[in-house]
């Protein structure tokens, strides 16, 4: 047994303490939001810092809840998030695997999944694909164009390897199909990188953002993003000097509704895909290349 | 350093993919053109069956444009009363103005261009469509349209690239530009005269913030107010304004202020002192624009800049925390040149494109000018009301589109149903007023506070020989397009050191030399060219 000397209980206590003050400054921002969402208006224009409101209000929370676009935004994006993840997990574990076992060809669409790596196709000849596909307007065009990402495939690909041949080789001369050890064998003993990147995957969706804007038409069908950049967004002034002096006057009549309200969307749109952390944190903790290091 | 070269070869190729593709597209529209032609005469035939009525076949007009304020869905009741009023299908398409330029880029590169394009302004991009000939040349269509013919010809020339009109550019105030304005009241309370100089002014500020001029017994309130990127630079007239090109260079050459001794020493030793004084809040240069705005707003500051239309809300929060409050604008300064106006600003904002895959089919191109020439036309101010038959379908009709009481019109923007109402949200063409005057912008105004300042602001501003137009407004200059952001927010950074006191006063040359050395000489040799070549002149009115 080795007992702590003097010098190291010191150490400790300043770890925790300096982690103490390290969470502190990660948990104020949502604290900061937290009580500005509930204040009024009024009382924050007139305070420096607000760490306390005099009266709690619920008028933000009232009109973010009244409000038709921001609430269909948010149905978007649960449904793109919970759709996308499931698509984009089925997708890259199910190419995965078929890679990680000897078919033919294999060497070939490797190579092609790396070449992605390097050439990727751009803004354009993506649109161009989309648009192609009739997919334009639609949420699939969220979903589908980027639902297996390589990275993601390759390390998923790699995990599947690490599983030991042995195991597939003795469900296969008990007569399961490739199938059957896909969804029997190899699935359960992937939690850990499905857990992972399932969260990678939701939180990528419920972040879209740009995609949004570049292939949905239809403002109704815009995701959370979209709309919380809408409420919240400040306009950047001096970018360049001409079209500032006319673009200022016109955004000046075109203000985003207060920050208190701004406060308020973000909390409500940040605080659902947190929720989703700390039910994979177990899996996550376990790290996502684990399973490509031979244990 | 072999991955590297692996990278700097794969981002050629993916340069070249996208170069070719770009080009396979733009060519793609060509076609399209080519092959439409032997429909046209179709078209030109089925038109003179019909030339009765101009609007008796249904048509389908798509649009899309950037928008600074909320974006609504296209199947509102606005759009359909378009849709009655003109027999077409319009589907016009939104998006937040600053995402805008790059799904503008993607639509015209993948050959999705639709009949209507909205641009923010003469950019780099607009002129290289327009030379490859995306956009239709409209000179031969203005003269058949009363309120195009409205349109000065200098703002013609802003949009024409060649000769050819490529953009129909939407009615934007010359004068009025947010400019500085002050608490008279506390002025009064002091018993200070309005500042005339620097010097004044830095007296004032200090006086604003020692004095106690709201007379509450704590030192809260400041002389003036900015935020980081300076926004507003306490610019007191064109002699100090850093973006008109008034000033000239030892050879001659027009150069833009943000360089200019004249224009920059003595506004810069103003704030230098202002800040070592603590009369404007220390935080300033990590200040966002809305806080700045938020500290003279709610009563702590004194000097500040607006312009007119202001922001109703801000002026109801000021009414709220001081009552007492009056704003005024500062009369700018006289310069030791003589001078004493302000910058007028270059007369449209933002503009509507047409597709040149339209030229065959005249019907189309009529439809949507004679919807321009429709949304075009100007309603004064007494005439803003239900009785007034196009003002009130525009607006969406009375109660359903905006509310009318006390003969005003309230078209405020805090109910989506009944901007969605209004088929002005949906074909966003300005109405092009017959003068700024005409605009009446001091009447209508619910905030008396906000009245009164509009009021003095148009005053001030019909001053003979106030307005300098700059003969920049002329000219589109692809080299000051491309440099000019970045080399600017370097000047702003060298300031801002000068005005926290981190460098002196003469540091300013250091400045002027980069800017010179990383660009800002050939915006100023390309500016000049072009200023040249058109024969503009800076002038006043």
């Amino acid at each position: 047994m080795h007992f702590r000397t003097r010098g190291e209980l010191v150490v400790d206590r300043l770890n925790v303490a300096l982690l103490f003050v390290i969470a502190a400054l990660m948990i104020f921002p949502f604290f900061y939001m937290l009580v500005v969402s509930f204040t009024s208006y009024r009382e924050y224009m007139n305070t420096d810092l607000l760490l306390w409101p005099k009266t709690w209000v619920l008028d933000s929370y009232r009109y973010i809840f009244s409000s038709k676009q921001f609430m269909q935004s948010i149905g978007n994006t649960v449904w793109i998030t919970v759709i996308g993840t499931v698509i984009d997990l089925a997708m890259t574990s199910t190419m995965a695997y078929g890679l990680s076992r000897q078919v033919p060809g294999r060497k070939y669409i490797n190579f092609m999944v790396l070449l992605t790596f390097l050439f990727s196709g751009g803004m354009i000849p993506t649109y161009l694909v989309v648009k192609a596909t009739g997919l334009i307007d639609t949420s699939w065009a969220l979903i589908l164009p980027g639902a297996i990402s390589a990275f993601n495939l390759l390390i998923m690909r790699q995990f599947f390897m690490g599983i030991p041949n042995e195991l597939t080789e003795a469900a296969i001369i008990d007569g399961a199909s490739e199938m059957k050890v896909y969804t029997h064998i190899i699935l359960p003993l992937s939690k850990p990188v499905l857990a992972a990147f399932g969260l990678f995957c939701a939180v990528g969706h419920w972040n879209t953002f740009f995609d949004a804007i570049l292939y949905l038409n239809n403002p109704d069908k815009w995701t959370i993003q979209v709309i919380l950049r809408q409420i919240v967004v400040l306009s950047d002034t001096a970018s360049s000097l001409k079209p500032t002096l006319m673009a200022q006057q016109v955004r000046d009549q075109h203000l985003p509704p207060p920050e208190t309200i701004g406060m308020a969307a973000i909390l409500v749109a940040t605080v659902p895909i947190l929720f989703v952390y700390p039910f994979l944190q177990k899996h996550f903790a376990k790290g996502v290349m684990l399973g490509a290091v031979k244990g | 350093m072999n991955k590297n070269w692996i990278r700097v070869q794969a981002a050629a190729c993916v340069a070249f993919v996208m170069l070719f593709s770009a080009a396979c597209s733009s060519k793609n529209n060509d076609n399209g053109g080519a092959s439409s032609t032997d429909g046209s005469t179709n078209v030109s035939a089925k038109t003179a069956d019909t030339a009765a009525d101009p609007l008796a076949k249904k048509l389908k007009i798509t649009a899309f444009e950037g928008l600074w304020g909320k974006v609504l869905p296209s199947d509102s009741p606005g759009v359909k009363a378009i849709d009655e009023k003109f027999n077409i299908d319009y589907k016009p398409e939104f998006v937040p103005m600053d995402q805008a330029q790059q799904k503008i880029a993607v639509l015209m590169a993948s050959g999705s261009q639709p009949d209507i394009l909205g641009l923010e302004g003469v950019d780099s991009n607009f002129i290289k469509w327009a030379k490859q000939g995306a956009f239709l040349p409209l000179n031969d269509y203005i003269d058949k349209y009363p309120q195009l013919q409205q349109i000065p010809k200098s703002i013609w020339d802003s949009v024409s690239v060649d000769g050819k009109i490529y953009g129909i550019p939407q009615y934007f105030h010359v004068k009025y530009m947010n400019s500085a304005v002050i608490r008279k009241d506390w002025l009064d309370k002091l018993g200070l005269p309005m500042p005339s100089n620097y010097d004044e002014l830095l007296q004032v500020s200090k006086a604003f913030t020692e004095k106690d001029p709201d007379g509450n017994g704590k030192a809260d309130t400041y002389g003036f107010s900015t935020s980081k990127g300076i926004d507003w630079n306490n610019r007191m007239g064109v002699y100090y304004d850093i973006g008109a090109w008034y000033h000239k260079n030892e050879q001659g050459q027009l150069i833009p202020g943000i360089i200019s001794d004249d224009a920059n020493l003595d506004r810069l030793k103003f704030m230098q002192d202002a800040y070592a004084a603590g009369t404007v809040p220390k935080d300033w240069p990590v200040m966002e624009y809305t806080d700045a705005r938020q500290v003279f707003w709610s009563g702590k500051a004194g000097i500040y800049y607006e312009g007119i239309p202001g922001t109703g809300s801000m002026w109801n929060l000021l009414s709220e925390n001081a009552p007492d409050a009056e704003v005024v604008p500062i009369p700018p300064f006289k310069a030791p040149d003589g001078s004493q106006g302000q910058p007028g600003m270059s007369g449209y904002y933002t503009m509507k494109t047409l597709s040149s895959k339209l030229a065959n089919d005249p019907d189309k191109i009529d439809r949507i000018l004679t919807m321009v020439n429709q949304f075009m036309t100007f309603t004064p101010f007494d005439q803003r009301n239900p009785q007034n038959e196009n003002y009130d379908w525009k607006q969406g009709g009375v109660d359903k589109g905006y509310t009318y009481a006390n003969g005003v019109a309230d078209l405020s923007g805090d109910n989506d149903a009944k901007v969605a109402a209004r088929p002005s949200t949906f074909f966003t063409v300005q109405e092009w007023a017959p003068s700024d005057e005409a605009l009446e912008l001091d009447k209508g105004l619910k905030n008396p506070k906000e009245a009164a300042y509009a009021k003095a602001v148009i005053e001030e501003w019909n001053k003979p020989n106030y307005v300098y137009i700059d003969p920049f407004s002329s000219i589109h200059s692809d080299v000051f397009n491309e440099k000019m952001g970045a080399l600017y927010d370097k000047v702003m950074d060298g300031e801002t050191k000068i005005i926290l006191g981190q460098e002196p006063l003469s540091y300013f040359d250091t400045i002027k030399a980069d800017f010179l050395k990383n660009g800002g000489q050939a915006i100023i040799d390309d500016v000049n060219k072009q200023i040249e070549a058109v024969g503009a002149t800076g002038t006043w009115k």
